[in-house]
């Protein structure tokens, strides 16, 4: 898509809903990975139910994008019948969990885009976006305040914990700048009133994420705007192919199986 | 590791003019933490509408041992109950 050709509305909601849709799916397979892995059985509830939240959050968004492309394909036929390449979610969704403290920076950093994000949908001309903004602004509410206390706990408890949040964060924050570009899709969507362009939410976002990191000692540093958005294109980490395989193993081994 | 993080009563109440119920118990190691834990593990199929934590330690309880001298003499006591009365006739109830 360069610029100046004018990305056919549909077309440009079904890829801006899949983009979404994308960064809840992955954002939820990543945190199952943690089921029987947390620190304590009580945060191994809370980050599943997290997961949880996404993967609800991705169904409704891949149906959504299903039905504004018009070729009949399901939230089932997009979460797991397309390759690498045809996912479009930001790297930040991708990138390994690392422990307990780098998936706390994640689920915080995550939270504060979503919050931002959809409540930059609340009364969208685009009716998918504009049923889902509230709800989805309630959940990442509480995801903020789950990764808020830990991070509380971790940046001021022991040496260590602060060390690995700190870490965490230095992992993660690098990966935030791709969520703040504008391109055809948003531009066009932009001009028609149905969303708010990423550039503009990223203050909002910052400020966000600073009322946390700030009592803390700690700051998200310089955002760069990043020239190219490898995750939007497909373009993916070698990180990603194994997720996505055990994301997809046994709808591809058993097609059209059910239990 | 031998930390062990103190445990918490959870009550839960269910919907307005309700009282809190006790529904189970949790570890964390501060008020918050157990608030927030309490929410994941008791509250998420729509069970509640608010939760209360409290300090399992603070909690005192009458002795097991003692229930009959406690609690059975009330059973041998129906006049107690307003059911154990006759309803005078003529009383429409």
């Amino acid at each position: 898509m360069s610029t100046g050709t004018l990305v056919p509305l549909d077309a440009a909601a079904t890829t801006y809903l899949l983009r979404h849709a994308d960064d809840n799916l992955i954002a939820s397979q990543r945190l199952c990975e943690w089921v029987a892995r947390a620190p304590r059985i009580e945060d191994d509830v809370a980050l599943l139910n997290i997961a949880l939240d996404h993967l609800g959050h991705a169904r409704e968004l891949l149906t959504a994008a299903g039905n504004r492309e018009g070729r009949g394909r399901s939230e089932d036929d997009l979460a797991y019948e397309r390759n690498e390449l045809e996912f479009s979610n930001a790297i930040l969704f991708e990138i390994p969990n690392g422990d307990f403290g780098q998936t706390i920076a994640r689920i915080l950093t995550v939270a504060a885009w979503h919050s931002t994000l959809y409540r930059s949908w609340v009364g969208s001309d685009c009716v998918e976006l504009a049923e889902f903004g509230p709800r989805g602004m309630r959940e990442a509410a509480y995801h903020f305040e789950y990764a808020r206390v830990w991070a509380e706990r971790l940046a001021l408890g022991t040496d260590e914990s602060a060390d690995r949040f700190r870490a965490g964060l230095a992992s993660v924050l690098p990966h935030i700048g791709e969520l703040f570009v504008d391109d055809a899709v948003t531009d066009r969507l932009g001009a028609e009133g149905w969303v708010t362009s990423p550039s503009t939410l990223k203050e909002a976002c910052i400020e966000l994420l600073t009322s946390c990191l700030g009592p803390l000692g700690l700051s998200v540093g310089p955002v760069a705007t990043p020239v190219q958005t490898p995750g939007r294109l497909g373009h993916h980490t070698e990180a990603f192919s194994p997720m996505l395989a055990e994301l997809q193993y046994l709808r591809r081994a058993f097609p059209g199986g059910s239990w | 590791m031998s930390y062990v993080e103190p445990l918490w009563e959870v009550f839960l109440r269910a919907d307005r003019g309700l009282s809190h119920v006790h529904v189970g118990s949790l570890h964390a190691p501060d008020p918050e933490v157990a608030v927030l834990s309490a929410r994941d593990l008791y509250t998420r199929r729509s069970e509640g509408v608010s939760l209360w934590v409290v300090r399992s330690e603070n909690i005192h309880t009458s002795d097991p041992g003692k229930r009959a001298q406690y609690f059975e003499s009330a059973a041998e006591k129906p006049y107690r109950h307003a059911r154990h009365y006759a309803v005078p006739e003529g009383l429409n109830l």
